[in-house]
């Protein structure tokens, strides 16, 4: 943490090298939050780009709480994710992308991780969005509890029962192929 | 609903312990009384996790680093330092507040404590909470001060409500989130009770100042503690229930005068100290959290997941620091 603290202080002066590794250090996890919420591969190629581009912009501002770095980044990426349903008037299903699983050398690896997306991506649509957006923060964003809850402005002890609701409806629905 | 907090803080470890790869079968040794309710819901969070490893292509990447090294040549050079107070440590910037108050003087001191979330001086007020806190040489009299700063939030959250500071409020809710846990983890011990340490430490320089100075502000505090008459005024009105409960408030207190005037010793002392803190931890517990829903009420929509989330906070922080008295 208190490395942490002092990239995040460099990178407030602007340090290319902090920066840097702030961004190598969660693009992967935010890009994997931004599609596991919109399940389309450009669209959510594109918002990753701008969360880190609206972060620069706003890192002058960005004040140490004691907070993993990452939780602030997931509160941008999850208000463009709010903004981006906004503008699409949100339909109930959203259609999950055929390349959403590319990226790996294998292709028969690759089908296989389509199959497995599509029933997480299916099974998480069935549940509530606060249920949605912890599974997303806690498993693809690697967030703890403590910076789930303050990505969405609540209480620990709320976020830990959305997260045991979540997983008793993920069962249910994962077991059986229908709703909770 | 204990129980249920108990399975979900152990659903959690569990799932915390998943997520940097240890096996299901770990987990379930460390609990065996939860495995039968454990293991299918870690099953399923194994698949989840499985399902959620999405990875980005590998052109997308090179293509986002590029543009992003080219948004970090383009930025201007920020300020070394950043700041009014570049490069000092937290510490050196309360000590320096601190003395800088007491140059200044008792006029500055009376407006800072004042001090909204938005003032140019809610820095000098959030310095001296911290020097009075490093002053604060008990876990008792640290829970006191914690109990007070966490009242001043909620007034400071009402205010930047009504005032449609959503930023504002946000970070007045993360302190008040913050000194609550503080309590909480000030008022622990393994058996549930008041810690070894908040029992044993005592002695007449530290006695009850910044708890009387709430409750009972005519007694005088000891010449070596921080100031007491900190509390400036603030526009914010407690809902009703600040009678019914100042009312089991001063029963409380009555009592614990009725023990001291007979003679109690050191240790009475003591726990009716604690006592107190319990006290006033059940008053704010009914008042802080009604005076938040009372500024829901008139929230404007920008607002309102902030007061919700205070409000939550409050109720839960309250509760687990007066549950660990038990």
């Amino acid at each position: 943490m208190q490395d942490e603290q002092s990239r995040v202080r460099r990178a407030k002066e602007h340090d290319q090298i902090a920066l840097t590794q702030l961004y190598e250090e969660n693009f992967d996890k935010i890009y994997r939050y931004i599609v596991l919420k919109i399940g389309d591969r450009a669209e959510a190629e594109d918002m990753t780009q701008q969360v880190f581009l609206n972060a620069l912009k706003s890192i002058s501002s960005y004040k140490w709480k004691g907070m993993p770095f990452s939780a602030w980044l997931f509160r941008i990426a999850h208000n463009q994710v709010v903004d981006h349903y906004r503008r699409k008037s949100r339909s109930t299903t959203v259609p999950l992308d055929e390349n959403i699983a590319s990226g790996y050398d294998n292709p028969g690896r690759e089908a296989e991780r389509k199959m497995e997306i599509e029933e997480m991506n299916r099974a998480t649509k069935q549940l509530t969005n606060a249920q949605q957006e912890v599974i997303s923060l806690r498993f693809a964003g690697e967030l703890s509890i403590a910076e789930v809850a303050r990505v969405m402005r609540k209480s620990e002890g709320a976020i830990k029962a959305l997260q045991h609701a979540a997983i008793i409806s993920l069962r249910k629905i994962m077991s059986t192929g229908t709703g909770p | 609903m204990k129980k249920d907090r108990e399975f979900d803080n152990i659903l959690d470890e569990c799932l915390e312990k998943i997520l940097q790869g240890n096996t299901v079968e770990e987990c379930l040794r460390d609990y065996p009384d939860h495995a039968a309710a454990l293991e299918p819901m870690l099953r399923t969070v194994m698949k989840a996790r499985a399902a959620t490893d999405i990875r980005p292509r590998p052109e997308f990447k090179d293509r986002a680093r590029h543009q992003f090294q080219s948004a970090i040549r383009e930025m201007e050079p920020a300020p070394a330092g950043g700041g009014f107070f570049p490069r000092f440590k937290p510490v050196w910037i309360a000590l320096t507040a601190f003395i800088a108050i007491l140059i200044i003087g008792s006029g500055t001191v009376y407006a800072a404590t004042g001090a909204l979330p938005d003032s140019p001086l809610y820095g000098i007020k959030m310095a001296t909470e911290s020097v009075w806190l490093a002053l604060t040489p008990t876990d008792i009299g640290k829970a006191e001060l914690y109990t007070r700063f966490a009242d001043r939030r909620v007034d400071e959250i009402v205010r930047m409500a009504e005032l449609g500071k959503v930023e504002y409020a946000q970070e007045a809710t993360e302190k008040l989130e913050r000194q609550l846990v503080a309590i909480a983890s000030l008022t622990i011990t393994e058996n549930g009770s008041p810690s070894e340490n908040m029992l044993s430490f005592g002695g007449a320089e530290e006695d009850s100042t910044p708890l009387m100075a709430t409750i009972a502000p005519t007694i005088t505090p000891a010449p070596t503690t921080p100031p007491t008459e900190d509390v400036a005024p603030v526009p914010v009105t407690r809902p009703d229930t600040t009678e019914k409960a100042q009312a089991g408030l001063d029963a409380a207190l009555s009592a614990s005068d009725s023990e001291r005037n007979v003679g109690a010793s050191e240790d009475d002392e003591e726990l009716n100290r604690e006592e107190r803190l319990k006290a006033l931890l059940l008053q704010r517990a009914i008042e802080n959290p009604e005076a938040l829903m009372k500024a829901l009420e008139t929230a404007s929509e920008s607002m309102r997941d902030i007061l919700e989330w205070a409000i939550e906070v409050a109720g839960e922080g309250y509760e687990e620091a007066i549950n660990n008295f038990k």
